[in-house]
C-alpha cells in the first residue's frame, strides 16, 4: 500500500504527451516576422518525424522586458532574446537555466547574428555617414530605450566602441560621445520594433539606429524611395542567443521539442528562412548564398571591446550605470 | 516644449511668414498673364523695402529659415504626440497587470488582470439548534450552537495549481479541516495532495452548504471524514465518466485525521457514471450512478482506538464500542486491529426543481479486545429526496435561487421541501464482547423532513424533523425512539 501511495502520488500521466503540444517562444521586438514563417516550417518537419501536431505561442517585446517577464513567470518554453545578457538573467534572478546554457548550442547559441546600421531620410537631408554625425547639433536621432530594449543596448555599445576605438579615443570621450547623442534622442521606444514605429510611420527623427535585419526589413516593406540606408565605418557583432527555458519546458513536458524547435534554427532550412529575414546565417552554405545581400561592415564583437555582456551590463545599463548618469543629466 | 509654446511659436512664424510673403510680392515683377490689376499692397515703411539685386536672396534665406523653422515645429509635435502615444501603451500595459478586486456572493475575490493568479475568501457560518421534545432522559440538552464557523480560502496559482485553506471554530474548537494543493493541468486528470474528504461517502463529499438536511444521515456515519493524503481524479469523455483513486493515512468511520501512528496506507477508488450526461433532455442528464471503496488496514491502542461511535442525526450516540476513557487498556477497550474494508454503491439524480441521493455503505473492521478478536460488518443505507416549490434548479451543489430577495428581479426567494428515510445496522456479531447492548442499538431507522428557506444565494432559514427509532441499545428492551426538531441559518459566500 506504501508502494501504491508513492506511484499515486508521483504518477502524473506519461499520456499527456498525448494531446497536441503547445510551444511558448519569447523572443525579442523584431522577429515577429522571423518566427511567423519558421514556426509553421517547424511543425511540418516535426509532425512528418513524430507524427505529433505542435501550435505555437509567440510573446514579442523589448529584450529586457522579456527577460523580466519570464523571471516573473511567463512560462516560456524557449527564448529567443537578443542579448545574452538578458538570457543571462533567467538563471541569475530565477534560476531557470543552468549558468553553461550558452555552451548547449552552437555558436554560444546564436543560430544568426545581425549589426547595428543606420536609416535616414530619401536622400540623407542630413548627411548622416558615420557615428560621429549622430552627435551634431539639430540631427534628430531615434533610438529604443536601453533599460528594456536589447537592440537598443547594442547601439549604445556599438557607439561607444566606436568613440573609444577612434584614434586617441579614451573612454571619457566615449561617454561625452554617446551622452552627445542622446541629447538628440527626444523618444525613447521600449522596443526595437517601436522605435521603428517612431521613425517610420511618426516621420519623427532624422536617423534611426536599428538593427540590419530591421533596416532592411523596413526597405522591403515601405518601398524605395523613402528612405536610404547607411552603414557606419565600424558596427558591432550582434549575436541574439536563444535557449530552452529548462524549468517550465520540464514542467510542461516539453524539453525535447523545445531542443528541437531550437536546434532547427541552425538547420539549412532554418538558416534560409532566417536570411531571407535579412539575419546574417552562420551556416557557410547559407551564408556565401546571401553573401551579397548583406553589406560588408568592419565588426567588433562584445568580448573584443565590453569583456562581453556580463560586465557591460554591469557598468552600463544596470541601475546606478553609465547609462543612467547620461540620461539623467540631460 | 509643450503644447502651449508650440502654438505660440507657430503664431509668431505665421506672422513672419506674412511679412516675408508681403515682401516677396514687392520684389516680384507683375505676371505677364495678369489681366486684372494686382490689388493694391498694404504700405510699407520706406526702411523695409528691400534694395534692388540683395532682396530676393535675403527673401530666400527668410524662406529658408521658415522652412527649417516649421519643420522643427512638425517635428517637436510629432514627438509630444509621439510621447503621448507611448505614455497611454505604458498606462494600458500597466492597468493590463493590475490585481482586480471583487466582491459578491463568490466571495471576496482578487484575481490578477491576466486572471491566472487569484485568492479567494469565503466564509461558511452554520447557527444552529437542536431540540428533543418529549424526551427526558437524554444526556444531550436541547441547545443553540454554532455549529460551522469556516472562514474559506481558495485560490488559483498560474491558472494551474488551487489551493485551499478551511479552519473550523464551530462549537468553541478550533481545527484545520481542509488544506491541500490541487494541480490541473488536464480536465481528465488532477492531482490533490494535502488533508480533504477521502472520495468515498456521497452525502460526505456534498459541501455542507448545500446539505437538504441540517446533519447528514446514517450512512455518512460509516465514512470517513477528512483524510491527510493524495488523489488522482479527473473526468472523461464530457463528464460522462468520473474517477478517482487516492491514497491515504486511514481514517476511521467519521474520523478526520492529521497523521497516521502506522505505515499501512488506505487505497480509496471512486468511480461515477453519468450516462445522459451529454444529453439533451435534463430530466436524464442529472442522473448518476457510481460506486466507492476503500482498503486499508488500521490498528488502534486503547489510548487511540481508530474506531467511531456512530450518531442519530441529531448527533446522539447510537452505537459505539466497549472503551474506558478514564483507564483505558486493552482488555477494556476495543481497537481496530486489522483489515478495514469499505464499499458504497451511489446513485443521484438531478432533474429541474427535483433530487435524489441514495446510497448504501458496508463498513468491515477487524477489532479486538483483550484476546477477543473479530470481522465485524456494519451497514446502512439511505434514500433523499428533495423538491424546490417555485421551480428553482436542485442540484448536488445546493440552490440557487432565481428570484431571491437581492436578485436584479427580486421575489421571495427558493422554497425547498426534503424527506428522507434511513437505517443503520451494526453487526450482531458486536454484542455484547465489542459493544454494550444496554447503550449501543444494534439498529436505528430515521425518518425526516426538511423545510429550507434560501431567500438569497448567500443565506438560507432551514427547519428538520427527524425521528430515530431504535433496536435496542437499552437496558430491557429498545431505546426510546428519538424525536428531534433541528434549526440552521446559514450564510455562506
Amino acid at each position: 500500500m506504501r508502494t501504491l501511495a508513492v506511484i499515486i502520488a508521483f504518477a502524473l500521466p506519461a499520456a499527456a504527451g498525448a494531446a497536441e503540444a503547445k510551444l511558448l517562444n519569447v523572443s525579442y521586438d523584431p522577429t515577429r516576422e522571423l518566427y511567423q514563417e519558421v514556426n509553421p516550417a517547424f511543425a511540418r518537419q516535426w509532425e512528418a518525424k513524430t507524427g505529433r501536431k505542435v501550435t505555437f505561442q509567440q510573446s514579442h517585446g523589448g529584450s529586457g522586458k522579456q527577460a523580466r517577464s519570464v523571471i516573473d513567470g511567463l512560462e516560456a518554453d524557449v527564448v529567443t532574446l537578443a542579448l545574452a545578457g538578458d538570457v543571462d538573467a533567467l538563471h541569475d534572478k530565477a534560476g531557470l537555466i543552468p549558468a553553461d546554457w550558452q555552451k548547449r548550442l552552437p555558436d554560444n547559441s546564436s543560430p544568426y547574428t545581425s549589426t547595428i546600421v543606420f536609416v535616414v531620410r530619401k536622400g540623407n537631408p542630413k548627411g548622416i555617414r558615420d557615428w560621429g554625425d549622430l552627435a551634431r547639433p539639430g540631427v534628430v536621432v531615434v533610438t529604443p530605450n536601453p533599460k528594456t530594449s536589447g537592440g537598443a543596448r547594442w547601439n549604445y555599445l556599438a557607439a561607444w566602441a566606436w568613440a573609444l576605438r577612434r584614434e586617441g579615443g579614451t573612454p571619457e570621450m566615449a561617454r561625452e560621445f554617446v551622452a552627445a547623442l542622446y541629447r538628440n534622442v527626444p523618444v525613447l521606444d521600449s522596443g526595437a520594433r517601436g522605435s521603428t514605429t517612431t521613425f517610420a510611420q511618426r516621420g519623427i527623427g532624422h536617423v534611426l539606429v536599428s538593427w540590419e535585419n530591421e533596416a532592411l526589413l523596413l526597405s522591403e516593406e515601405m518601398g524605395p524611395g523613402k528612405f536610404d540606408i547607411v552603414c557606419p565605418s565600424s558596427s558591432i557583432l550582434a549575436e541574439p542567443p536563444v535557449t530552452v527555458v529548462d524549468k517550465y519546458a520540464d514542467r510542461h513536458g516539453t524539453r525535447a521539442l523545445a531542443q528541437a524547435y531550437l536546434e532547427f534554427l541552425y538547420s539549412p532550412e532554418g538558416q534560409e528562412i532566417a536570411a531571407r529575414h535579412h539575419y546574417r546565417p552562420r551556416l557557410e552554405a547559407a551564408a556565401a548564398k546571401h553573401a551579397a545581400h548583406f553589406p560588408q561592415l568592419k565588426l567588433f564583437t562584445i568580448g573584443e571591446v565590453f569583456g562581453g555582456w556580463k560586465r557591460a551590463q554591469k557598468e552600463h545599463f544596470d541601475d546606478g550605470g553609465t547609462f543612467d548618469a547620461i540620461y539623467e543629466r540631460r | 516644449m509643450n503644447e502651449s509654446e508650440v502654438s505660440a511659436r507657430r503664431s509668431a512664424i505665421r506672422a513672419r511668414g506674412q511679412v516675408a510673403f508681403a515682401m516677396l510680392v514687392l520684389g516680384m515683377p507683375v505676371s505677364a498673364t495678369a489681366t486684372e490689376p494686382a490689388a493694391a499692397a498694404p504700405p510699407v515703411a520706406e526702411s523695409e523695402v528691400p534694395s534692388a539685386g540683395g532682396g530676393t536672396a535675403a527673401i530666400r534665406r527668410e524662406l529658408v529659415e521658415l522652412q527649417a523653422a516649421l519643420d522643427e515645429l512638425d517635428q517637436r509635435g510629432r514627438i509630444v504626440e509621439r510621447k503621448v502615444e507611448l505614455d497611454q501603451e505604458t498606462r494600458t500595459a500597466d492597468a493590463k497587470k493590475a490585481a482586480v478586486p471583487v466582491a459578491g456572493e463568490a466571495g471576496f475575490v482578487l484575481r490578477s488582470a491576466d486572471g491566472r493568479f487569484q485568492v479567494r475568501i469565503g466564509a461558511v457560518m452554520q447557527a444552529d439548534s437542536r431540540w428533543l421534545p418529549g424526551d427526558d432522559s437524554r444526556k444531550a440538552a436541547d441547545s443553540f450552537l454554532l455549529r460551522r464557523v469556516r472562514p474559506d480560502i481558495t485560490g488559483t496559482l498560474s491558472n494551474f495549481v488551487n489551493f485551499r485553506l478551511m479552519p473550523d471554530f464551530g462549537e468553541g474548537k478550533a481545527q484545520l479541516v481542509d488544506a491541500y494543493l490541487d494541480v490541473h493541468p488536464r480536465s481528465w486528470h488532477r492531482l490533490r495532495a494535502g488533508k480533504f474528504k477521502p472520495p468515498f461517502g456521497q452525502e460526505r463529499l456534498q459541501s455542507t452548504k448545500a446539505l437538504v438536511f441540517v446533519e447528514r444521515g446514517l450512512t455518512t456515519n460509516l465514512a470517513p471524514n477528512r483524510d491527510v493524503g493524495v488523489q488522482l481524479y479527473g473526468e472523461l469523455a464530457g463528464g460522462v465518466v468520473g474517477w478517482t483513486v487516492g491514497a491515504f493515512d486511514g481514517a476511521a468511520d467519521l474520523a478526520s485525521l492529521d497523521g497516521d501512528t502506522n505505515d499501512e496506507k488506505d487505497l480509496a477508488v471512486r468511480l461515477v457514471v453519468r450516462p445522459f450526461a451529454a444529453a439533451e433532455s435534463e430530466t436524464l442528464s442529472g442522473l448518476g450512478i457510481g460506486v466507492a471503496g476503500t482498503l486499508g488496514t488500521s490498528d488502534g491502542k486503547p489510548e487511540a482506538p481508530g474506531l467511531a461511535s456512530y450518531k442519530s442525526p441529531a448527533q446522539n450516540t447510537v452505537f459505539s464500542y466497549r472503551s474506558d476513557t478514564k483507564a483505558p487498556t486493552e482488555a477494556n477497550t476495543v481497537v481496530a486491529a486489522g483489515e478495514r474494508r469499505r464499499i458504497s454503491p451511489q446513485l443521484f439524480w438531478y432533474a429541474g426543481p427535483f433530487g435524489l441521493l441514495a446510497d448504501y455503505v458496508l463498513s468491515t473492521q477487524e477489532v479486538k479486545a483483550g484476546t477477543k478478536r473479530n470481522t465485524l460488518d456494519h451497514e446502512a443505507w439511505s434514500v433523499a429526496a428533495s423538491f424546490s416549490l417555485a421551480g428553482d434548479k436542485v442540484t448536488y451543489d445546493g440552490i440557487r435561487p432565481l428570484h431571491g430577495l437581492d436578485s436584479p428581479q427580486p421575489g421571495a426567494g427558493a422554497w425547498e421541501i426534503g424527506l428522507r428515510y434511513g437505517e443503520l445496522r451494526a453487526d450482531r456479531a458486536s454484542f455484547p464482547a465489542f459493544a454494550d447492548p444496554a447503550k449501543s442499538a444494534s439498529e436505528a431507522r430515521e425518518v425526516g423532513a426538511a423545510v429550507n428557506w434560501y431567500p438569497s444565494r448567500t443565506w438560507r432559514v432551514g427547519v428538520n424533523f427527524e425521528r430515530t427509532d431504535f433496536k435496542g441499545g437499552a437496558k430491557a428492551g429498545d431505546r426510546p425512539s428519538e424525536n428531534a426538531v433541528l434549526t440552521r441559518l446559514q450564510a455562506a459566500f
